[in-house]
């Protein structure tokens, strides 16, 4: 049976598995069958390379102490055209102006694929304190 | 394949940090070979140049759908509320060919067009980095009637004039 499915389909389904595999389940075999070997980050916090995602799983197998890791999101829906995925999310975020009440927000992740693996990733993250790969996994 | 285009470096990198990029050829990622979608992605980047960047309140009507409905925490939905936010947040300027914001891609599919800029800020000690930022738009029958974007709620927001976050070697 022929795939009938289209790039974007296809494209669609490696990043919301990548997403589950890496984030989620924070699984190695996920890291290596989704993402390409010469990664580029755009995200500040993360340096590019794929073996900074491959100690970034290893962070959310075991978090250090003190550690918040990234909230969920829910994902709204992904848009793509050709090489590109982006990802819209939706996340509660604390109400400056309420306090102890939540609104929702928004976060975007956008990704470039090449043959079949996530090749260079951006998203709207602010610049941390301190970057994810000077954690240790506890 | 449609909409596909080089990417190019578009400053010199933060130390440490990846080189930030930019779309070399805007009217590459504008084509379509869906007629449908060619035309959502025009008028998207048209109610940028024109609306958002150009500061042009008095033209959002040509753009944008009565029953707006606007997801930025900040500003409330609706046409209206729309022109009234860009009157206080911005001047108007002279109308561009060009988006002048750093824009990596346009990514549509169906009835969404999704914008993905380079944003310049500054960290907690006052230093340079780059991160992007997004506005996605639903479209029907011709005029844009939703918009999602990544702003937290922030009374800042409301005067901010992201024409001002261009790098800087695009000034």
């Amino acid at each position: 049976m022929t795939d009938q499915r289209t790039l974007e389909e296809r494209n669609a389904e490696i990043v919301i598995a990548m997403w589950k595999g890496v984030i989620y389940e924070g699984r190695d075999e996920a890291v290596l069958q989704y993402i390409h070997p010469d990664y580029i980050q755009h995200n500040v916090n993360m340096p590019s390379g794929r073996e900074h995602i491959l100690h970034l799983v290893k962070i959310i197998r075991n978090l250090p102490e003190g550690f918040t890791p990234p909230a969920r999101k829910e994902l709204l829906r992904t848009v793509a055209q050709g090489d590109y995925v982006v990802a819209i999310w939706e996340q509660e975020q604390p109400d400056p102006t309420r306090p102890g009440e939540t609104y929702l927000g928004h976060a975007f992740d956008m990704f470039r694929l090449e043959d079949g693996l996530i090749v260079e990733h951006w998203d709207d993250t602010r610049k941390w304190p301190r970057p994810w790969n000077e954690e240790q996994p506890s | 394949m449609s909409g596909r285009t080089e990417l190019v470096a578009a400053a010199e990198p933060v130390a440490g940090q990846t080189t930030p990029v930019v779309a070399a050829d805007h009217e590459a990622m504008l084509r379509s070979t869906d007629p449908d979608v060619e035309r959502n992605k025009r008028l998207c980047y048209d109610m940028y140049r024109i609306v958002l960047q150009a500061g042009r309140a008095d033209r959002v009507s040509d753009f944008i759908g009565p029953d707006y409905i606007q997801h930025n925490p900040n500003v409330v939905s609706g046409r209206d509320a729309l022109a009234a936010f860009i009157r206080s947040s911005r001047p108007e300027r002279e109308i561009e060919p060009a988006i002048r914001l750093p824009l990596i891609a346009i990514v549509a599919e169906r009835d969404m067009v999704q914008f993905t800029f380079v944003r310049p800020e500054r960290d907690a000690e006052d230093a340079p980095y780059h991160t992007s930022w997004f506005d996605l738009f639903r479209i029907e029958d011709g005029k844009i009637v939703e918009h999602w974007d990544p702003a937290l709620k922030s009374a800042e927001m409301l005067k901010l004039d992201p024409n001002q976050r261009r790098l800087a070697t695009q000034r």
